[in-house]
């Protein structure tokens, strides 16, 4: 059994624990060392070391010292009555911050050696300082007395350091409380271990005064030395298992065998020397950036992860940028502000905040341009600043100048390219009003709800080309985002269910906001052309049933008075005007009909009628699924004119007592036979000739919506059979322009 | 009917004089003795009713007066006169134009464009309890008595027996196509429609003020 995970908060507060007993260690290791108040430096030249600056409280016997002053060596101040001691003379390597960089093992021994010598005088209450006037180059001496410092006066440097560390540790610290047991935040946190451990013993020795005990400093340095390693190998680690895994979990054991050989030889002192170290971070930047490469490679079907990789991507540019910026553009340029090594350290704050924002997934839908802005105004800093090398190193051009051509070119030649780049990135991700007007129209003013909703589905898939595209519960009512883009939801709209859309542009993109921006004013658009087609559509009606009214309470009357006055000949007619005037009323009032429908009033006017008439009628009720299939106004009026005129043939001149009725739905046909038994048609009639008025314009109904009539003399009577096509062949109403974006791009 | 018509009181109301006529002509074939009084508008019928309403056996009413629908007729007629048997004849028998009139408490209705020969034997038939059903007019009211806005299913809800007629009238059966389909001898099933008429009036006495004050036909 799994021993219960223990909670977030815990985890948090056991981090910060640990942060403050850490703080505490190397701030007590810190105020104990003792100072004199004075900023050492090595001298230009490497020989000397040189008093770059007094502290206001550093006490100092007179004559004092000025900045500039060269500090020839250090010695103990001998007691009241005997004879100095022989002092120890400095040099420029007592002064340096991180002894990895001597060459040799052995003259690291030396250092340590000479570190310990140095600690033992600077640990007495007062040293004798040897010196050299910068003005009148005379040798004097000083007498300083060190003492420990409060934490006010420690170098910035020393703060830099430990607050990189600090801060370092806690944001890792809080990503891996969030998600203790996903390999990504625990390698996160290892970075973090590293990093505490490096920065915390180099802010102690890197930012000591002279010397401290060589001891304290030979066990400082491998610690600093495996925190650097092990900073570097978790990055590895964590690009090899973030966002996508790349190797099996068991690889990643690969990762501490390499610490502990790079150790094993930097303890064992076997090697180029000290400066090995330097080999291996490279060769850990190295794997970094391979790391870095296959990740991209691996999430490119995976956006969502593919943007993660982009806030990491996105820090580690900004990162290495502004380490560049700060560490080198001074160097280069010669500016007078020059940054220590030491502060530069700050900048990893930077990528640790973009790690974890990357390991959060935050908000990454949003990510996408920032990444590409920081990245085209990074490119052209470096551009500036190695161009501008360039021109110092080759022509030998005096600073100011150098830059000032530098900034030409680079403004001449890079501007013009990033903002091509920018508009090849970003191009057509717009769509113009007019075009999302015309859209919004096409779906709302579709010839029928159901073509509303694939109108709406197909424009959707134009736009945004989402590999999955489902109905979704009906939610809010307005447009969203979630997944960290990946999915869109939309509500209900034109006939269309709510939808939601996932992996758009194929799945190579995420949802941004402009994406859904767009998607808020193609719903709001739709909805105010649905609502204008509403009142359209209520207007027509209006005018329709007027139209019935006035047919039913005038004409309708005058036809009714006609037919009671009427003699037998014109009876039929009257008749067959008050039939069209009710089907053209119940066309009128209503715009489809389903099938069944009109095949039950056909069927049931059709019996009325053959037992009015004493024939007898065989129709069987169909288990047709009409109710699915509409009929518009022209082919519901055709049909049931068409039944009716057959039917009064039958009764008026078929001399039959039987009539059979049979029918065929086939697709989108439907065809009816009628087999009566009477007397059979005149020959005349079948071929075409002298058709009686009634056929011919049976003929004419029939063909006018793109149907087909067969008449037939079977020997027992007639068989006529009518064939309909259930979709009516009318002219759609135009479209308007053929919409749209065949590239709104992918999301960056 | 505890009157019969042949000897009973029938009120025509009718505003087209010659059809007036012609139907007078129907009625006395149809009830050979029956006595009728005509109307040309609402108001006087009403007027008529007033003194004459308790005597009435048959009213035979089109719904389109000059002053106004022949359904407000109907509905005095059910609720005042139980004795009289309430037609609406019409030129037309979709659902729009009868659905009201048969809930205001018409028992069946006649087209008026129909052979005069026709029309005797289905007024004969609407006086003997076989009312006729249409498609349209079965398909409303198979929606009505679905409809959530029943208000008391109880007494004015359809049995299954009924359900079932009034489906099969609604895919264009006539009564007595769908008592063989029943198995069922046809006068039942022309009870059935007689009862669904009577339910259809009880439920939706108040129902279909409010529908006909929606479409503006009241």
């Amino acid at each position: 059994m799994k021993p219960a995970a223990a909670s977030p908060g815990l985890l948090l507060v056991a981090v910060v624990l640990l942060c403050a007993v850490l703080s505490w260690v190397t701030f007590a290791a810190a105020t104990s060392m003792p100072r004199m108040g004075l900023t050492l430096l090595a001298s230009p030249d490497g020989t000397v070391v040189t008093v770059a600056s007094v502290d206001l409280s550093a006490r100092i016997d007179n004559p004092g010292i000025v900045p500039g002053a060269k500090l020839r060596a250090i010695g103990t101040v001998p007691a009241p009555g005997s004879a100095p001691a022989d002092p120890i003379p400095l040099e420029a390597d007592d002064v340096r911050p991180e002894p990895d960089s001597l060459d040799t093992y052995a003259a690291l021994d030396a250092f340590y050696a000479r570190q310990s010598m140095l600690a033992a005088i600077l640990a007495q209450p007062s040293v004798m300082l040897y010196l050299v006037n910068p003005l009148t180059g005379a040798d004097y001496t000083a007498v300083a007395y060190p003492k420990s410092s409060p934490w006010w006066t420690l170098p910035s440097g020393f703060w830099v350091q430990f607050l990189t560390g600090i801060a370092g540790t806690l944001i890792a610290g809080w990503v891996w409380a969030l998600r203790p047991r996903a390999l990504g935040p625990i390698m996160f946190a290892l970075t973090a271990v590293g990093l505490i451990g490096a920065t915390a013993t180099s802010a102690l020795y890197a930012n000591r005064e002279l010397a401290i005990n060589g001891d304290w400093f030979a066990t400082m340095t491998p610690i600093n030395h495996a925190g650097s390693l092990t900073f570097g190998l978790a990055i590895i680690g964590l690009f090899l298992s973030y966002p996508r895994p790349l190797v099996r979990p068991r690889w990643l054991l690969v990762l501490p065998l390499a610490l502990l050989v790079a150790m094993g030889l930097d303890l064992a002192k076997i090697g180029a020397g000290p400066s090995q170290l330097y080999l291996w971070v490279a060769l850990e930047t190295l794997a970094i950036f391979i790391t870095i490469a296959a990740q991209w490679w691996s999430t490119r079907r995976h956006p969502s992860d593919r943007a993660a990789l982009g806030w990491i991507g996105l820090s580690v540019i900004a990162g290495a940028g502004s380490y560049t910026l700060l560490g080198a553009a001074p160097v280069v340029l010669h500016l007078p502000f020059g940054v220590p090594q030491s502060h530069v350290t700050g900048v990893l704050v930077v990528i640790y905040v973009g790690l974890a924002l990357g390991l959060l997934r935050y908000r990454l839908f949003e990510l996408g341009r920032w990444a590409y802005r920081i990245l085209f105004y990074t490119v052209g800093a470096l551009l500036l600043l190695t161009f501008d090398a360039v021109l110092v190193v080759t022509l030998d051009l005096d600073s100011a100048p150098a830059f000032g051509l530098a900034l030409v070119t680079v403004g001449f030649l890079y501007l013009p390219l990033r903002d091509w780049l920018w508009q090849r990135l970003t191009r057509s991700r717009q769509i113009e009003d007019h075009q999302l007007f015309a859209a919004a129209i096409d779906v709302a003013f579709a010839p029928s709800r159901q073509d509303s909703a694939i109108r709406w589905r197909d424009l959707l898939v134009r736009l945004f080309d989402p590999l999955e595209l489902a109905e979704a519960d009906a939610g809010a009512a307005q447009p969203s985002l979630t997944s960290d883009g990946l999915t869109l939801f939309l509500p209900a709209i034109a006939g269309a269910p709510a939808l939601r859309l996932a992996y758009p542009f194929a799945g190579r993109g995420l949802f941004a906001p402009e994406h859904l921006q767009l998607a808020n004013q193609l719903v709001t658009l739709t909805e105010h052309a649905e609502a204008g087609r509403a009142a359209y559509t209520r207007g027509v009606g209006e005018e329709r049933r007027r139209m019935a009214r006035d047919l039913h309470d005038d004409v309708g009357a005058r036809l009714l008075t006609g037919l009671h006055t009427a003699d037998t000949a014109t009876r039929p007619i009257l008749q067959a005007a008050l039939s069209d005037i009710r089907a053209i009323v119940s066309g009128l009032s209503g715009d489809e009909a389903s099938l069944d429908r009109v095949l039950a009033e056909t069927r049931h006017e059709t019996a009325r009628r053959m037992e009015a008439a004493g024939i007898a009628l065989d129709w069987p009720v169909n288990d047709i699924p009409g109710d699915t299939i509409q009929l518009d106004y022209r082919l519901h009026k055709a049909l049931t004119s068409s039944v009716r005129e057959i039917v009064s043939n039958v009764i008026r001149h078929a001399e039959a007592s039987t009539l059979a009725v049979s029918l065929d739905l086939d697709g989108d046909r439907l065809a009816l036979h009628f087999a009566d038994n009477g007397i059979g048609l005149a020959t005349t009639a079948l071929a075409g000739d002298s058709q009686g008025f009634g056929l011919r314009n049976l003929r004419h109904r029939v063909e006018d919506v793109g149907g087909r009539l067969t008449l037939a003399n079977t020997g027992k009577g007639t068989a006529i059979g009518l064939d309909i096509p259930l979709r009516a062949i009318v002219p759609t109403p135009d479209r308007g322009p053929s919409v749209l974006p065949e590239a709104l791009g992918s999301a960056p | 009917m505890n009157t019969s018509p042949q000897t009973g009181l029938c009120l025509l109301v009718e505003d087209q004089p010659h059809t007036r006529d012609w139907m007078l002509g129907v009625l006395d074939s149809a009830f050979p003795g029956l006595r009728v009084a005509t109307a040309g508008t609402l108001k006087a019928a009403h007027q008529w009713l007033d003194t004459n309403g308790t005597k009435l056996t048959l009213a035979v009413v089109d719904i389109g007066l000059p002053d106004g629908s022949g359904v407000d007729i109907v509905r005095r007629l059910a609720a005042e006169f139980p004795d009289a048997l309430p037609v609406v004849a019409t030129i037309y028998d979709d659902d729009a134009h009868l659905f009201e009139a048969i809930a205001a408490g018409a028992r069946g209705y006649v087209l008026k464009d129909e052979e005069a020969n026709l029309l005797v034997g289905y007024l004969k038939r609407i006086e003997s309890g076989e009312p006729p059903l249409s498609p349209s007019i079965a398909h409303r009211m198979l929606a009505h008595f679905r409809g959530p806005t029943l208000a008391r299913p109880d007494t004015s809800g359809l049995s299954p027996r009924e359900t079932e007629v009034l489906t099969l009238l609604a895919r264009g059966m006539t009564v007595s196509e769908a008592a063989t389909r029943l198995g069922l001898q046809p006068q039942t099933v022309a009870s059935y429609v007689k009862v669904i008429y009577q339910k259809l009036n009880i439920s939706s006495r108040a129902e279909a003020t409010r529908e006909a004050l929606k479409r503006g036909l009241a």
